[in-house]
């Protein structure tokens, strides 16, 4: 039976490697307890997403929305290794922030070149009466500013990229 | 009322006070409108607020049913209890999410009562304040108040977007709010999101892996989409993705969805 590898989205992402067999297994234990696991749909891929024979499910446990993205184990760890081998021939690791909830761009703290720290304050965008920041995930540089102050964006844009 | 008289308002008023450890009454505001929670004095007292708020502006007395519920006001018969749904990540100090609903399953039974909008399709936008429903039980006293509540709370089913509910699940069954030892405090001492996901976040996982397994190759064509309950195999699938065959149900929903412009 194969193993298929499951990724669940989320700020620490968690990867779980299992066959049909041992996931059933470990939600027979569970099944006692908590009776709200619920696959709920499975959600539209991406080009990238389908060439690659991988799918994505929203599953929703007590309450708790999840996307789960799920592959063939063996598959997986190919794509992982030509990934390393271009990123060892010299491809910049760039970064794109997108906006995860539409709304207005407040401020823009930072221009293209600033050097960053991870945590630094790069944006704010006001979205249900609520002011948001968007900080920096890592250490780097502004490679590019995609958006201005007074700007509406939708959820996905690109607001700020970092190399 | 006599407060009501005193400053001559002629209208619903939520007079609130807060009770000090020695039993003492601390008068706190007096807001002379409907309030989000008056669903709760509705349950407890067996008035229709708004109704009585409209025989008075039509120059009617205060109600006879009125009077007798004010006098029972400090021995209430029953305990009711609201709890606010709402388009938040309890995870992410509770930023609102907006999104899609894709699945809405409301609970039901005896003392429920939900004030709500939303229905399979409804976007919810980022123009108004995230609330989707206002949940309230009423029973007897306030353990079995709190015992319906974690009922009805694992009764309902959202999907497509991420709510409040697992922060008032995860409430409803904490020590500290079943004995009623509460404080503005509550949430940064107790709550932290981050690890009540991570631990469902497993489960999440397991059920997906469990779901493909089950409904058959992992490369096969068409749409796993339905339900799976752990364990108990696939039910009736509910979504878009994954509708039965009749045109009914397409219709219904091009209906739900078409109606709330994108």
């Amino acid at each position: 039976m194969s193993v298929l590898r499951a990724t669940v989205e989320g700020r620490e992402p968690l990867v779980l490697e299992l066959d049909a067999a041992g996931a059933a297994e470990e939600l027979a234990g569970w099944h006692a307890t908590v009776p709200t696991a619920t696959l709920t749909r499975e959600l539209p891929a991406s080009g990238d997403d389908r060439l690659g024979g991988r799918r994505r499910f929203e599953v929703v446990v007590d309450g708790w929305r999840f996307e789960v993205l799920l592959e063939d184990a063996a598959r997986a760890a190919l794509r992982e290794r030509a990934a390393r081998l271009g990123a060892a021939h010299g491809h910049a690791t760039m970064q794109s922030l997108q906006a995860q909830i539409p709304g207005r761009i407040v401020s823009v703290d930072v221009a293209p070149g600033d050097a960053v720290e991870a945590g630094q304050r790069l944006l704010s965008v006001e979205a249900m009466k609520m002011e948001n920041e968007v900080r920096a995930p890592r250490a780097g540089t502004v490679e590019r500013v995609a958006v201005a102050a007074g700007q509406t964006v939708d959820q996905g844009d690109e607001l700020v990229v970092i190399s | 009322v006599a407060v009501a008289r005193g400053v001559g308002l002629r209208n619903a008023a939520t007079c609130e006070f807060l009770r000090a450890p020695d039993g003492h009454f601390w008068f706190l505001e007096v807001n002379a409108r409907l309030q989000v929670e008056h669903g709760v004095t509705e349950l407890v007292t067996g008035l229709d607020l708004v109704h009585e708020q409209l025989w008075i502006a039509a120059g009617a007395p205060l109600s006879e049913r009125v009077v007798l519920v004010a006098e029972a006001a400090t021995t209430p018969a029953l305990h009711a209890v609201e709890v606010r749904l709402s388009a938040e990540d309890p995870a992410r100090d509770f930023a609102p999410v907006p999104g899609v609903v894709t699945a809405w399953r409301e609970p039901g039974g005896p003392g429920i009562r939900i004030d709500g909008w939303v229905e399979t399709g409804v976007r919810v936008g980022t123009d108004y304040d995230p609330l989707l429903a206002k949940l309230m039980v009423v029973a007897e006293d306030r353990a079995a108040a709190v015992a319906r509540l974690q009922r009805a709370l694992d009764e309902y089913e959202v999907g497509g977007l991420q709510t409040t509910l697992p922060f008032a699940r995860w409430l409803v069954r904490h020590p500290a709010f079943r004995a009623a030892e509460l404080a503005t405090d509550f949430v940064t001492r107790h709550w932290d999101g981050e690890a009540v996901r991570g631990e469902a976040a497993r489960r999440a996982a397991l059920v997906a892996i469990g779901a493909v397994a089950a409904g058959g190759a992992f490369s096969a064509a068409g749409t796993a989409s339905g339900r799976l309950t752990s364990g108990d195999g696939w039910r009736a699938p509910l979504t878009p993705d994954a509708a039965p065959a009749g045109d009914w149900y397409a219709a219904g929903l091009r209906e739900a969805t078409e109606r709330w412009p994108r």
